[in-house]
């Protein structure tokens, strides 16, 4: 994987958006509807409560753009080729990428940008940062939110590649891919209001609740140091599994369908 | 009839054997559920006052989990099966049989829903538990399913986009999040603005999950009720006539080459 490399995907990428122009176009318009729909749900929570469980109405908004940020980072970076996986691998379509000169995880993780994703990127920066205008916070504290929200991308990343990954070992994954979906649908409201086990569960054994919420904390100045580096712990861990489980996956891959 | 019948039947029983899929439908409504009412949980508890607008703790979760459960009735699959249809060219097949398009989609959807049909008749049996008079639950009964008829019917003219449109998947996330708003998922509509909240009421995704579960939560004058059956018929009657216009454009636009 190289640079000039990168860019031709990215190319492509922008050729294949011009071709499906009005689903595009439907795509941006349905993230923007959800992306919207969870602001004004927030809106109207806080209308009859100043505070839920320690959460101001700003961490609420802040959540909504943090977890939005995040979760379209990932879809614009990695999801076309965590979605065509499956097929290749139960078609036998692998092959092709193996007999080119690149390092295939990489080649298969990047190879298509997922363009429509980028709007709603654009929109909560853009929210958040409007937020963020109206609270005191210094530079280290941005800089530390970008930091927890680059790695939150790439805790998503890893978590749906393991998931992917299972396709080497069986055949019909398609329920299973919804499954962090889920998990990252729950993290898109305050951890407080969960039952003490769950919040548990999600903070510390799959960190979802880390992952996704602690930007959050960063701009309260709140991040526990233990909380973060279990996160990175946790982070490098998983790189490692997935890294095993793709030389141990394409192993076991037949190239037959 | 018999042969729509049939339609159902097998389309039931080719459901039984995708267990898997349909536990993940639920699955899925079942989690909408469990984040919105631990939210609301939590407001309760974050503030002084035991009332929003007018719903106590205990009628505001119940709200919740009624109109998700009403919720597992109304999807969408309509959309990608006449989007595929008409993309790939296999209505020619349906248009050539002699059953009428429309029964046999609305046969299908009814056949998809058999199973959710037999888990929920339980709890359309508590309705009559709630004190209602034997009057207004026959209403309500009848108003389930005209929702039922109503919700299928503007769905079913929303997938004739297909003609025009190659992918339609967007739009299906497009239709649960206005599922999602517009029924009152999130929140009763009577939250929003009190203007605002009065119109979108009669919006058929409202009509079919927010006025229907405030209908069956508390006893509303029939004057009420009425209005809201009125608007039921009017959606309904609206889109059998959309249906029958989009249709003959939309044939005359078709190819049945398959793309």
């Amino acid at each position: 994987m190289n640079w000039k490399l990168y860019r031709m995907f990215v190319g492509h990428s922008i050729q294949e958006l011009l071709a499906y122009r009005l689903t595009a176009v439907l795509v941006v318009i349905f993230g923007l509807f959800f992306f919207f729909l969870e602001i004004l749900a927030g809106l109207i929570y806080y209308q009859f409560a100043d505070e839920i469980f320690g959460w101001t109405r700003l961490d609420y908004l802040s959540l909504i753009c943090v977890t939005t940020l995040i979760s379209s980072l990932y879809q614009l970076f990695f999801i076309n080729g965590q979605e065509s996986l499956s097929e290749l691998v139960v078609d036998g379509e692998l092959d092709y990428m193996f007999v080119r000169p690149v390092n295939v995880f990489w080649y298969h993780a990047l190879y298509r940008l997922d363009w429509p994703s980028s709007i709603n990127v654009i929109i909560a920066l853009f929210v958040q940062i409007s937020l963020v205008r109206s609270i005191d916070v210094d530079f280290s504290q941005l800089f530390f939110y970008g930091l927890l929200v680059g790695n939150g991308v790439w805790f998503l990343f890893l978590v749906n590649h393991m998931v992917v990954m299972s396709v080497f070992w069986l055949e019909r994954i398609s329920k299973l891919q919804g499954l962090p979906e889920y998990l990252v649908d729950l993290a898109g409201r305050p951890s407080a209001i969960y039952p003490r086990g769950l919040r548990w569960l999600l903070t510390w054994v799959l960190p979802f609740f880390l992952a996704l919420q602690l930007p959050v904390f960063a701009l309260q100045k709140k991040v526990s140091w233990l909380a973060f580096i279990w996160l990175i712990l946790l982070n490098g861990c998983l790189f490692l599994i997935v890294k095993k489980l793709w030389e141990s996956g394409i192993k076991r891959y037949a190239s037959t369908n | 009839m018999k042969k729509y019948w049939r339609i159902s039947w097998s389309y039931f029983l080719s459901q039984l054997s995708f267990r898997w899929h349909f536990l993940l439908g639920f699955l899925t409504n079942g989690l909408g559920l469990l984040i919105a009412y631990y939210m609301w949980s939590g407001i309760y508890q974050s503030q002084e006052s035991q009332l929003i607008q007018g719903y106590t703790k205990g009628q505001m979760l119940q709200y919740i989990v009624l109109t998700n459960l009403v919720g597992v009735f109304y999807s969408f699959e309509t959309v990608s099966l006449l989007s595929t249809l008409i993309r790939t060219g296999k209505l020619s097949i349906h248009l050539m049989r002699p059953v009428n398009l429309l029964l046999e989609l609305f046969s299908i959807f009814i056949g998809g829903k058999l199973l959710v049909i037999v888990l929920i008749v339980p709890v359309l049996g508590g309705v009559f538990g709630l004190g209602h008079s034997f009057l207004y639950s026959l209403l309500l009964v009848l108003y389930f399913f005209c929702n039922v008829l109503m919700f299928f019917m503007v769905v079913s003219v929303i997938s004739l986009l297909g003609f025009w449109m190659i992918q339609m998947w967007p739009l299906r996330g497009i239709l649960n999040v206005s599922y999602l708003i517009l029924g009152g998922l999130y929140f009763p509509i009577d939250l929003f603005p009190e203007n605002l909240g009065r119109i979108m009421q009669y919006n058929p995704f409202s009509l079919v999950s927010y006025a229907f579960v405030r209908s069956v939560q508390t006893q509303l004058p029939y004057e009420e009720l009425s209005l809201y059956l009125l608007s039921v018929f009017s959606w309904t009657l609206g889109s059998v006539l959309l249906w029958f216009l989009g249709l003959r454009n939309g044939l005359a636009k078709y190819e049945g080459m398959g793309a």
